[in-house]
């Protein structure tokens, strides 16, 4: 498909041509904001119409940091950000209605990068000396109010809640010409139809034929839609404001003005080019936004770019554009990329060669030729390297290839700022923030902070800022008794971890050192604000547990900490998935555990109770109940983590407060798992029988069946034993069988099976308080028939103690037997 | 021919088809193929409202759509086809990797009939070639005496081979194909001269099919996994072209048979939805599903709709309604597994139930059958 598949009417050409009046002194460039094939257009186009004025399609106010944008030291990308503090945020969403914890900030990014159509313009006005100019407002409450084309953002910047600035409404993507242009070409979306029409389909068009075949497709789509939509879009003001700009630099005797602009609005504002002298003065542009020049990277540029303003794949165009100069430069950057995937993919063992690079671009030029198409694009770039590199099902043997085919694709570049920038965005957001809430200490040693959660609202804030800090690493904070239990979320569950994170109190040290100005330039790409860097790397580290319940609610109790609910409210889709996907039953049952830990620490603090959280925690319960069976199979140093586990699943049961799962499903799987665990774990079959006897439905002639059950090793009763009374410590008061059973164990056995079993016997026995531990040591005397008096009391230490005193008094054992010398019975 | 034969092969029974396709086909075409890469495109994908002169005759032929779903895919596979590679199609049951392979070959070199069925019992000389062997006691080996394979025919003429089900055969006898692929010669060395070796002529190449449910890809040496493009065919996702497209073939299955049974929609959406709800693990309202071990791929569900329709055509009134539907069901779902039918019966007193209650009409009418047939058994 070539520029004449656009198909309009040979009227429509002319019509557009008048309006762009790329020979007059007031000429309209088309532009997709990051296109390498337009960029290399405009780039030719300039020095023949050698503009006096360029007119940019970006907010007017934006103009103060034209210096910084065109700093010689800095290097792309990198991105204005307007940031705005709201009442009722509009385009930072909250749809699930609760509370806002803090008026949230807005952001909308103005990413550039080499082949920016506008960063080309600017950079050859002050070579040449041309005036620039900017046209647009500032608008970003206007942006976007629904959720159009959110579906389409990779989990992590649906989490952000992230925006473009500039985004037209997507009005390419979803117009009904397109969709009739997509169907007759046989491409799939909007992007493979640009792609094909105007990237690798249009490279050898002079640039004039290209902003026309550019502009006629516009018209032709922008007359798809009714005025009211465009009015309502905020399309309409926003050209108005353009219009009033654009007549103020036009009515500049005898000099050539060119606007640099979306191409849906060119082909409007060029219609309206008689017009312009009778506009009055553009009104003031007063939104009240904090506007930061900010370093980016290429894979948020791929990330928001996945969609109408722009196209994703950031190093294929740059690669593309560096070689703008050669014949074909988009077989060229297919190449590159072909070859990078194949170096990433052998670094990860896939065994690929040169060979597969020949075959690949290849199969990349046949499949173009096949479509119709010139040259290769992106999406040949794609097929090429899964068709060929993958050797197996795509997805079971293909994911490390098209990881390295997006990694490849997208690339890893970082956005630099020159000195004309001056400090960096996200340390001057540290420094206001830290200041506002009397964090900053001046000098001197640490400094010692408590903060009341439940009452103070500031403290509140204090407590976010200071869970952000830590968890971007900045050194600033530490919280002190906090434990290691919620940060190292992977470890095993961790009791004290409940009481820090529910405590209403929390105390923190904070001191300033220059380390972390350091982390903060680090820091510089993540985010303009500490939140949002916050946001970012939580977001990310959400998507690496992709699929790992337990990974993902971590996160979510950490945002929540950080007060940063709304990303977690955007992370659901992703818990859910992972809910739904995840085989590991003990991933589940930590995730649903952390849930309802978040819910309590909520309560806590007086926020409301939340639906979404209720929900995930119910079917995270729900599905961790479902595998039972399978966390019965655990075995061996990882059966430790069953007990806490089941404990907690136990009482979300018993609490009844919708979060556990039914107690029917729950009695029907752990009698199932019962089953399993009998041949696996004498720990996890105590923890299952403990877990059923709290529910009601234990019965105590089975208990005591099991515990004599227990043999192989010498410490499996005593694992049983602890495993049961971790789930029901009344156990061995309230089942008669289970005592005796126990009392005939400790009596009536070898004394050398005794003592191989005392410290697991011990270690169990040290779960109960000591007025169990008398009244069992009375009704085991009872049972051998000695009174009252003769009964051993056992001293209820911590188990720790309890396993430390039991090796050692094995050891003096051991010591004291080899003492006495050797046995006189003939088989030992 | 096509009238008294049960199945016709690809390249008969779209023969004028292919004549149209060929006698248009002004594109350039791979060395040995009879179509270019554009024109099998579009006799396997359709030329949509587009028509074709009628070779030979009057009036023109629109080339009707015969894979549904992945459009690129078929880009990829004929892009495949006329490299030095060969086409490896992986996937589950039913999801059209024979037929996607039938129409290839059919399009590309002409005929479709070059098969190699792989099994367990495949041995290398249904492979390669195997002996006449009366006339290699009364001749010795001569070329006379040698059967080729229907691999060592298409080398010989230029046309594509196909194999199915390649990772049903023994690792050691998929791996008598790495020379041909690689090198594209077949050596007879019981032949002497020129006899003893076939290079394969231009147009040859070899399409093979696997199964993902019996043994994997993974078996495969690396040495023969390089000599292939691997495909991944996938069951199709959209449900209005799947339901458009088993309404189709039940029909045209039904007509085949001469059974004038109508289909009703309703039924194909029972069916369609519950197979692609299952196959997804999950419900359109979100409910998380068992999936059963039974692929329930289209070609199942054209297979139970079949069925079902038969069974009220002979057995009942002539009408297929929820009875029908919800017996052939279950049917479907204990192919491969017994633990399926509770699967399938979670999913009737999960999610049927539900929609059910909510909106009642051809799901109530699901529900109740379902239950009238459970108190039966």
């Amino acid at each position: 498909m070539n520029l004449e598949g656009v198909g309009a009417p040979a009227e429509t050409r002319a019509e557009v041509a008048k309006r762009l009046g790329l020979s007059s002194a007031l000429a309209f460039f088309p532009v997709r904001h990051q296109s390498p094939t337009c960029a290399a257009k405009l780039e030719a186009f300039l020095p023949s119409f050698a503009p006096d004025v360029i007119l940019v399609e970006l907010p007017a106010r934006f103009e103060e940091h034209l210096e910084a944008l065109l700093d010689p030291e800095s290097r792309a990308p990198f991105a204005l950000c307007a940031m705005t503090e709201s009442k009722s945020p509009r385009f930072v969403a909250r749809r699930d209605g609760s509370r806002a914890p803090e008026a949230p900030r807005s952001r909308a990014y103005y990413p550039f990068c080499d082949y920016s159509p506008e960063l080309v313009a600017m950079r050859f006005a002050k070579a040449s000396g041309a005036e620039v100019r900017f046209i647009d407002r500032l608008d970003p409450f206007g942006e976007v109010e629904t959720d159009a084309g959110e579906d389409d953002l990779p989990s992590a910047e649906q989490a952000l809640g992230e925006r473009l600035g500039r985004d037209a409404g997507a009005w390419f993507g979803r117009s009904r010409f397109t969709a009739a242009l997509c169907a007759r070409a046989g491409v799939r979306d909007f992007d493979e139809l640009w792609e094909a029409l105007f990237e690798q389909g249009s490279w050898d068009e002079s640039p004039e034929g290209w902003a026309l075949a550019v502009g006629t497709y516009a018209l032709a789509t922008r007359r798809t839609f009714g005025q009211e939509e465009l009015e309502a879009d905020g399309t309409l003001f926003r050209e108005r404001f353009m219009a009033a700009k654009i007549a103020e630099s036009a009515a500049q005797k005898g000099k050539r003005v060119l606007v640099v602009a979306g191409a849906l609005h060119v082909v409007a504002l060029g219609a309206a080019r008689e017009t312009l002298p009778e506009l009055r003065r553009a009104p003031k542009d007063d939104a009240e936004a904090v506007v930061r020049l900010v370093p980016y990277t290429f894979p948020r540029l791929d990330a928001l770019l996945g969609y109408a303003p722009g196209m994703s794949g950031p190093a294929f165009y740059q690669h593309v554009w560096e070689a703008r100069a050669e014949a074909d430069p988009f077989a060229q950057a297919a190449e590159r990329v072909l070859l990078e995937t194949i170096r990433r993919a052998r670094a990860e063992g896939d065994a690929l060669g040169p060979a597969d690079a020949i075959a690949a671009l290849a199969f990349a030029r046949e499949l173009a030729s096949l479509r119709g198409r010139p040259r290769i694009g992106r999406a040949e770039v794609i097929e090429a390297a899964t068709s060929c590199f993958v050797k197996g099902e795509l997805r079971v043997a293909g994911r490390r290839v098209v990881a390295a085919l997006g990694e490849a694709l997208r690339g890893s570049r970082m956005g630099k700022l020159g000195p004309t920038a001056g400090p960096s965005a996200i340390t001057r957001d540290f420094r206001e923030t830290a200041e506002a809430l009397g964090l900053l200490p001046s000098a001197g040693p640490p400094r010692g902070i408590e903060l009341s959660l439940a009452t103070s609202r500031k403290a509140r804030r204090c407590s976010w800022f200071l869970h952000r800090t830590t968890w971007l690493g900045l050194g600033f904070a530490t919280q002190i008794g906090a434990g290691d239990a919620e940060e190292g979320a992977e470890g095993g569950p961790k009791p004290q971890a409940s009481t820090e994170l529910e405590a209403a109190t929390e105390r923190w040290t904070v001191a300033y050192a220059p380390e972390v100005d350091a982390r903060l330039l680090d820091l510089a790409a993540e985010g303009a604000s500490i939140e949002e860097a916050a946001a970012r790397l939580l977001a990310r580290a959400a998507r690496e547990g992709e699929g790992r319940a337990g990974a993902i609610a971590a996160c979510v109790g950490r945002g929540v900490r950080m007060g940063l609910e709304g990303v977690c409210r955007r992370l659901t889709p992703a818990l859910e998935a992972a809910i739904g996907a995840d085989e590991d039953p003990r991933s589940l049952l930590e995730a649903a555990r952390k849930l309802r830990r978040v819910r309590a620490m909520r309560a806590r603090l007086g926020l409301p109770r939340a639906a979404w959280l209720d929900a995930l925690g119910r079917a995270a319960y729900e599905e961790g109940t479902r595998r039972l069976g399978r966390l019965a199979q655990t075995s061996g140093a990882r059966a430790v983590e069953v007990p806490p586990l089941l404990a907690d699943l136990g009482g979300a049961t018993l609490a009844g407060d919708g979060m556990g799962p039914a107690r029917e499903l729950l009695l029907a799987k752990a009698r199932a798992a019962r089953e399993i665990a009998r041949a696996t774990s004498p720990l996890v079959l105590g923890a299952l029988d403990g877990l059923l006897v709290s529910l009601g439905e234990g019965r105590g002639s089975e208990l005591g069946a099991h515990f004599e059950a227990a043999r192989g090793r010498p410490e499996a009763k005593g694992a049983y034993l602890e495993g049961l009374l971790a789930l029901s410590p009344r156990a061995l008061l309230d089942e008669p069988s289970l005592l005796e059973a126990l009392v005939a164990h400790v009596s009536s056995g070898s004394f050398e099976g005794f003592l191989a079993s005392l410290p697991s016997l011990r270690r169990a026995l040290a779960r109960l308080g000591p007025r169990e531990l008398e009244e069992i040591s009375s009704r085991a005397a009872k049972v051998l028939g000695l009174g009252a008096s003769e009964a051993r009391i056992v001293s209820p230490l911590p188990p720790e103690e309890v396993a430390r005193l039991s090796a050692w008094e094995l050891r003096w054992l051991e010591a004291e037997a080899a003492w006495a010398g050797p046995s006189a019975e003939p088989n030992r | 021919m096509a009238e008294s034969v049960l199945r016709p092969a690809a390249e008969v029974l779209f023969r004028e088809e292919l004549d149209a396709l060929a006698a248009a086909d002004t594109h350039p075409k791979p060395r040995g193929f009879r179509l270019s890469p554009r024109m099998i495109r579009t006799f396997i994908l359709g030329s949509g409202d587009a028509k074709l002169p009628r070779p030979g005759g009057e009036g023109e032929i629109a080339v009707t759509q015969k894979f549904f779903g992945d459009d690129a895919l078929v880009e990829r596979a004929i892009v495949t086809l006329a490299s030095p590679r060969a086409l490896l199609l992986v996937g589950e049951p039913g999801t059209a990797k024979s037929m996607l392979s039938e129409l290839l070959a059919a399009a590309a070199t002409g005929t479709s009939l070059l098969t190699v069925q792989g099994s367990a019992a495949t041995t290398e000389d249904q492979i390669k070639y195997t002996w006449n062997y009366a006339l290699l006691l009364a001749k010795g080996p001569v070329r006379e005496a040698l059967v080729p394979s229907p691999l060592f025919a298409a080398m010989r003429e230029g046309r594509i081979a196909r194999f199915e089900e390649l990772t049903r055969c023994p690792v050691e006898v998929q791996d008598s194909l790495v020379g041909i692929l690689s090198d594209k010669v077949l050596r007879v060395p019981e032949l002497e001269g020129e006899d003893g070796i076939l290079f394969a002529r231009e147009g040859f190449n070899l399409i093979a099919t696997a199964n993902a449910r019996d043994r994997g890809v993974n078996e495969m040496s690396a040495a023969l996994r390089r000599r292939f493009n691997f495909e991944s065919v996938r069951p199709i996702r959209d449900p209005f072209v799947e339901m458009a497209l088993v309404e189709r073939e039940v029909q045209k299955q039904l007509a085949a048979a001469g059974a004038s049974v109508p289909v009703p929609r309703d039924a194909v959406e029972l069916v369609v939805t519950t197979f692609q709800e299952l196959r997804a693990g999950r419900s359109r309202e979100g409910v998380h599903l068992d999936r059963p071990e039974a692929p329930l791929s289209t070609a199942e569900a054209i297979a139970t709709l079949h069925a079902a329709a038969l069974h009220a055509h002979y057995y009942g009134t002539g009408r297929l309604g929820a009875e029908e539907v919800a017996s052939h069901l279950a049917g479907a779902a204990t192919l491969d597994a017994a633990e399926d039918t509770a699967k399938l019966e979670r999913y009737v007193e999960t999610v049927v139930r539900d929609r059910a209650a909510r909106h009642g009409g051809p799901w109530g009418a699901l529900l109740e059958a379902w239950r009238n047939i459970g108190r039966a058994r």
